[in-house]
């Protein structure tokens, strides 16, 4: 239950600096786009039932969609991201499966883990985006690589946010030491 | 599979009944909610912006002063009290508090609404050149439809007395958009200017939209299409004016009259 709450503490946190400051993060003529939001969805527990990262992520892109006029496409974007996150942390799930109520985080799961994981959520969010916004066949392998490169430049944004404030490695042993004068 | 399908048609209704422009009950909510603290984050990001601003207005004074002393100079003062009287276009001044320009359908949000007088149908300018049409009104605030928006169509004309054709912007960049439907007999050379035809009544005619960037002309039709260099500046459009017609009521009801 802490880690649910925990959870979607940090998804409301991530979706109020997205809407705030990055926002304002469009470069290179719409190609490179933050979401910051994503990163809330990514640190999701990754044992919640299926249902409930859809009805995350399609609520978390309509509020979104409410507050910055985008009319839809943050949700449409949001519900495809929560539809597939089941699927793709299943690839990275370890043979002997995560702890209950488990986050993905470096310290435990290692960057390939985390980096992988980032980058299939957040792919799998913008090419909706990408695609939806363009509303034309025609432009689907231009959104696949607006979606690639915009993926690129979130997951290097999330993996400094993992690195400054994520989980940090618990401390072995005492911390009264054996030896009071050293 | 069912929810997934249910959140999605729900989102794409959304869409598709916000696709042509952002309307309705919801993005008015919307604009209320965004606009006091995006007034204040977009303050501090156009502080860059007040020199080349500066610039403008000097120039603008600089063009109104010469036109004033050209004015007396040539004796027209009477002819230009005259037209002045006549007048029926009003401006509104306004600041963009929210845009984007780097979608496939992009917006603009201006802080004057309804109690300022503005209203949807009304035109906005940029430094002289058209730039929008308003679409939704909130007491304060205003969500215009800019050229750089795949869904709208403007109406304008080849130079002062040239063809009437058809803008639309292609969603290529935000200083060009084309102008289609021009006979292969028109002659076009690149610089000339586009202006607007007054047909639609949201501004005047002759109002500058941008100049002739490139023609292009295909064997397979009898148009061409011309590449239209834009006058309004949307990566730095701040300052802009709401043009009203006091006539256009009357004019509008002159139209309803017409036999069908």
């Amino acid at each position: 239950m802490n880690a649910m709450i925990r959870a979607i503490g940090l998804l409301a946190l991530t979706w109020f600096l997205q809407v705030m400051v990055f926002r304002f993060g469009i470069f290179s003529n719409g190609w490179l786009v933050i979401c910051f939001h994503i990163y809330g969805l990514i640190l999701l527990p990754l044992d919640l039932p299926k249902a409930s990262y859809l009805i995350i992520g399609a609520a978390t892109g309509a509020f979104l969609d409410v507050v910055i006029l985008t009319g839809g496409l943050h949700m449409a974007a949001g519900t495809f991201a929560g539809f597939m996150i089941p699927r793709w942390s299943e690839l990275i799930t370890p043979r002997d499966g995560f702890i209950k109520g488990h986050s993905i985080n470096v310290n435990d799961d290692g960057w390939g883990r985390f980096i992988g994981l980032s980058i299939l959520i957040t792919l799998s969010y913008m090419f909706v985006l990408f695609a939806v916004e363009g509303f034309k066949w025609s432009l689907i392998p231009s959104a696949f690589a607006k979606a690639l490169c915009s993926s690129v430049l979130n997951v290097i944004l999330f993996s400094i946010a993992q690195g400054l404030f994520g989980q940090k490695p618990k401390t072995k042993g005492p911390k009264v030491s054996a030896y009071p004068w050293s | 599979m069912v929810l997934f399908v249910l959140l999605e048609i729900i989102a794409l209704s959304w869409i598709a009944s916000t696709h042509a422009y952002p309307q309705g009950r919801i993005t008015s909510i919307g604009m209320k909610m965004s606009s006091s603290w995006t007034e204040t984050l977009g303050r501090m990001m156009y502080l860059k912006d007040l020199k080349t601003t500066n610039v403008n207005l000097l120039r603008e004074n600089a063009r109104l002063r010469t036109a004033h002393l050209n004015s007396q100079k040539t004796g027209l003062i009477d002819t230009l009290n005259v037209t002045l009287n006549q007048e029926v276009w009003k401006s509104i001044p306004a600041e963009i508090i929210r845009y984007s320009s780097d979608f496939k359908n992009n917006i603009l949000v201006a802080n004057r609404g309804r109690s300022s007088g503005i209203m949807p149908g009304m035109g906005m300018l940029d430094h002289g050149n058209i730039a929008g049409l308003v679409t939704e009104v909130t007491e304060h605030e205003s969500l215009v439809l800019p050229i750089i928006h795949l869904n709208t169509q403007w109406s304008v004309r080849l130079g002062n007395d040239g063809a009437i054709g058809r803008m639309v912007w292609s969603g290529q960049g935000t200083e060009y958009a084309t102008l289609k439907d021009i006979p292969l007999t028109e002659l076009i050379i690149p610089g000339d200017p586009i202006v607007t035809t007054g047909f639609q009544g949201t501004f005047p005619s002759g109002l500058e939209v941008g100049k002739v960037e490139e023609v292009l002309v295909t064997q397979a039709d009898k148009f061409q299409s011309v590449t239209v260099k834009l006058g309004a500046n949307y990566k730095h459009i701040h300052y802009v004016e709401f043009l009203t017609n006091a006539r256009s009521g009357i004019i509008d009801s002159l139209i309803t009259l017409a036999p069908e």
